[in-house]
């Protein structure tokens, strides 16, 4: 089939989902207040976009968003680039690395809490440790999945220490860098939202748990959309960038788990 | 030899450093430089975890958050592989859910619990249910990929050698599927895991969430540590645990199910 046959083929069943939606709300059958329809959802979901109140606590997480990402980033390319070309770093670490890797990051808010307090700064430190560990176990494994021969080649070209790096092992190496951040920022999404669910009070986590303890149905359905299209936005317009920069690598879709 | 192997750097080098993490700590905490209220010495932690192992309560935790895991995996796992390998095998299913899928994988998964629990109250099946929601769509995407990427010449000489249908299903698709199948189980646990722990922390009173922000609201923190150990290891058997498994049973694809290798 035509790619363009099939990817307009894409919108059909969320259309149809959406219209039978509306129609089991119009026929009566879902309660508006319980179930809101998509009619009146995308009034509302405007009015609290522009009025403000959803717009700010979005700009909220999105702050925190970036943030938790950007202190992250350097220092888990860094240490990744360290663990994958030094043996003995990776030996003396991977212990510490690889137990925090399995620990759910959620699970360190109360101990980042006592330590730093209740603030934007522990909600901040905890959402930065995700992306700090995903994006460093991704690079190291993607230094060490560069292959041999390229190495080699390099080498009887004439490349070592610095150049070595810069021209063959770090571009080699990038694409799984690129996929670690993609995961990275994935879970660091989740991590926000989860710890505004839990300790904080503005943000779309914040929001969307008001909401829902208030039985605020509209405003739940509308901070869901708006959560559901931040997640949408950073998975799908990663991979665009990621196809773009790198077109050469081939486009995984499995990779994209949160 | 046998002394030789243990003496190698593969065995001494993580060996010291965590060693050595871990005395550096106890001496830090005693020489009051690091603030036992904050950091508690790892053998004070232990010897609490002793004490709470003893007293039973804790194993309760430890069961409620393993069962709510188990429960909320078979949830995802059942109809995610029978819609994955639907997908992937018939055209008309794929174009009918794939659209939904797509649409509904990349929001974070804990957002579910607020719209799961407006429906479901603050119930077991509200919790089991938030944390089999992502899983399932993993499951899924999985799935399906592992089923188109099968090499075409496979599928020929399974239909050469007369299977077709449900043989063909059974006795080709399935079998060469599955490590595919078991990367997006690996996978869904772990982030089943995660999404078990915040639930609890968020509104359980049982589990290991529950127990671990608990701990931290009245400040109990050598328990809190506790808490947080038993998840790590929790953690480390779901994440590596399944990873040894998937070796022992396929040995042929080791490299495929390593934990650097997810790209």
């Amino acid at each position: 089939m035509a790619p363009q046959h099939r990817s307009s083929l894409a919108f059909v069943s969320p259309v149809i989902a959406i219209l039978v939606w509306e129609l089991l709300a119009a026929a009566g059958i879902l309660r508006p207040n319980y179930v809101p329809p998509p009619s009146q959802l995308g009034p509302h979901l405007v009015e609290l976009l522009a009025g403000g109140e959803l717009w700010r606590h979005l700009c909220v997480t999105l702050y925190r968003l970036s943030l938790s990402f950007l202190f992250a980033l350097i220092p888990a390319v860094l240490l990744g680039l360290g663990l994958g070309m030094s043996r003995n770093l990776r030996l003396a670490l991977e212990p510490i690395l690889n137990s925090f890797y399995a620990i759910p990051k959620i699970a360190l808010l109360p101990l980042v809490m006592l330590v730093l307090g209740v603030n934007e700064r522990t909600l901040i430190f905890t959402s930065t440790l995700t992306s700090f560990v995903q994006m460093t176990v991704s690079t190291t494994g993607g230094v060490l999945a560069v292959d041999r021969s390229i190495l080699e080649a390099g080498k009887n070209y004439g490349a070592t220490g610095w150049r070595l790096f810069r021209y063959v092992l770090f571009p080699s190496a990038l694409p799984d860098i690129f996929t670690g951040m993609r995961i990275g920022l994935g879970l660091t999404l989740v991590l926000v939202i989860a710890v505004e669910l839990t300790a904080a009070q503005e943000g779309l986590g914040a929001f969307i748990w008001t909401a829902g303890q208030t039985f605020a149905a509209k405003n739940l359905f509308s901070a869901f959309v708006v959560i559901g299209t931040l997640g949408w936005t950073l998975s799908y317009g990663l991979e665009r960038i990621g196809q773009w920069l790198m077109p050469w690598q081939q486009r995984s879709s499995a990779a994209m788990f949160q | 030899m046998i002394s030789s192997r243990l003496l190698s750097r593969e065995v001494t080098i993580p060996l010291a450093t965590s060693l050595l993490m871990f005395a550096a700590w106890e001496i830090l905490v005693h020489t009051g430089m690091l603030r036992a209220a904050f950091f508690p010495a790892p053998t004070n932690i232990a010897r609490t975890l002793l004490s709470l192992a003893l007293g039973g309560e804790l194993w309760l935790h430890v069961a409620t958050t393993l069962g709510r895991l188990f429960a909320s995996f078979l949830l995802a796992v059942i109809p995610g592989t029978a819609l994955g390998l639907a997908m992937g095998w018939r055209m008309e299913m794929r174009m009918a859910t794939d659209p939904l899928v797509r649409l509904l994988f990349p929001i974070p998964s804990i957002a579910f619990f607020p719209l799961v629990i407006f429906y479901l109250g603050l119930s077991e099946w509200g919790l089991l249910l938030t944390a089999a929601i992502t899983p399932f769509l993993l499951i899924v995407v999985q799935a399906a990929a592992a089923v188109e990427g099968l090499e075409r010449t496979l599928l020929e000489a399974g239909r050469n050698y007369g299977a077709t249908g449900r043989r063909l299903f059974m006795r080709v698709i399935l079998p060469a599927a599955l490590p595919h199948l078991f990367i997006g189980y690996r996978l869904a646990l772990g982030v089943g895991f995660i999404v078990t722990v915040a639930v609890e922390m968020v509104a359980a009173k049982h589990g290991l969430g529950g127990f671990l922000w608990h701990s931290w609201q009245i400040l109990r923190i050598e328990e809190m540590y506790v808490g947080l150990v038993l998840i790590g290891l929790l953690g480390i058997l779901v994440t590596y645990g399944l990873e040894a498994l998937a070796d022992r049973l396929m040995p042929w694809q080791a490299d495929l199910l390593r934990l650097k290798g997810q790209r």
